[in-house]
């Protein structure tokens, strides 16, 4: 007993002492999906926690952490992308995509036609490999407009 | 630096003494050479701490406070004006330094010296931007010294190492990385030593510590400081 009181006060003393600065702690997950959209363009895939920052009542939703783009040339799109999602930051993984259609990098500029989007939630997560079938049904939609 | 000849002065300062009475001074003659006792007036140790570079044998601390820095300072010279120097720093509570090191005195005039200070030591901040690692520094200083005031200058160049580690969890285990980014402090101290006795001093002096230069606002400061110390 006297061992583990001494043990403790010494961690305690030394902790704050200890050096490291940023204790970064990513999860590599290989996402694979299936894309249903209509037309061909560049695919913008953007990877979020489901929630970030806070908690309870105040807890954010959504909380892009990486982004990807994928050729998408062929009329059946699909995606396979390894990330490394970062565990202190928030939890769950959401996957939104759009379509790139006329190339200009923007989703829906003003003028120019209307470009699909969707959002999955990743049921399977957390595990290393997941899949993600993504449906782009919303035209001109943000992701912060599809989930919650 | 005084260098006085004590019969000299006692002979021109004492009464003469003759049986039971006592006379009026009387002009003495030039002491002997044989016995001759140099009596050298060692430094304050308000110039001493500012200045560093103590005569062997002097030891002085310093109680430095003012925002946003408060600093503990000991030095006790060891011989061939090297004293080793230990510090404890703190930047209004937050942030910590602990250090220890040699003083030495390059030029050690009799109204000027310039001394050199290396240190190693650990930084501790707390807080929202918290920071540890090991640290260093080297400095200059430099003082101008006359009978009551130190006028002195510190330049210094202040450095951390802020290790961090990267984790990756992978199906096959886990990888651990580690990087280290540097901190640079470069330090600006002017200010006036007084000295009030041989042991006792205080100083009044402007900061400038510009911590995470270049990328960050530098916030400059003041400070009182006690000087205090024996072996002189």
């Amino acid at each position: 007993m006297k061992k583990v009181l001494l043990t403790s006060l010494a961690l305690s003393l030394l902790g704050p002492l200890g050096c490291v600065n940023d204790d970064i702690l990513l999860y590599e997950v290989r996402v694979q999906g299936i894309v249903t959209a209509m037309g061909s363009g560049t695919l913008h895939l953007e990877f979020h926690h489901e929630k970030s920052f806070g908690s309870g009542d105040l807890v954010h939703p959504l909380g892009e952490f990486d982004r990807r783009t994928v050729s998408a040339t062929q009329p059946s799109i699909s995606f396979d992308e390894t990330i490394l999602y970062p565990e202190q930051k928030g939890e769950g993984l959401i996957v939104y995509g759009w379509l790139d259609t006329d190339g200009d990098g923007i989703l829906c500029a003003p003028g120019k036609p209307a470009e699909p989007a969707g959002l999955v939630r990743v049921s399977g997560f957390p595990a290393h490999s997941v899949t993600a079938p993504l449906k782009l049904d919303k035209n001109c939609a943000a992701a912060e407009t599809l989930f919650p | 630096m005084y260098i006085l000849s004590a019969l000299a002065l006692a002979a021109a300062l004492s009464p003469q003494i003759e049986g039971d009475s006592v006379s009026s001074p009387q002009p003495s003659p030039p002491p002997s050479a044989t016995i001759t006792l140099l009596l050298i007036e060692k430094d304050p140790v308000v110039l001493d701490q500012l200045a560093g570079g103590p005569a062997k044998g002097a030891w002085g601390i310093s109680v430095q406070g003012g925002y946003p820095w408060f600093t503990l300072r000991a030095l006790i010279g060891v011989g061939a004006r090297v004293a080793p120097v230990f510090e404890l720093e703190t930047a209004l509570g937050r942030r910590f330094t602990t250090s220890a090191g040699l003083s030495l005195a390059w030029v050690n005039l009799p109204h000027f010296r310039l001394s050199g200070e290396a240190l190693l030591g650990w930084m501790l901040q707390e807080g929202e931007n918290s920071r540890r690692g090991p640290s260093g520094e080297l400095r200059l200083r430099m003082a101008i010294p006359t009978r009551r005031v130190v006028p002195y200058l510190v330049l210094g160049t202040r450095h951390a190492l802020l290790p961090s580690r990267t984790r990756i969890e992978k199906e096959s285990g886990t990888d651990t990385s580690w990087s280290v980014r540097h901190e640079w402090t470069p330090w600006g101290t002017i200010g006036l030593g007084i000295r009030i006795t041989q042991r006792v001093g205080i100083d009044i002096a402007a900061d400038y510590g510009w911590v995470d230069a270049p990328g960050s606002v530098a916030i400059p400061g003041a400070h009182l400081g006690l000087h205090f110390g024996g072996g002189r």
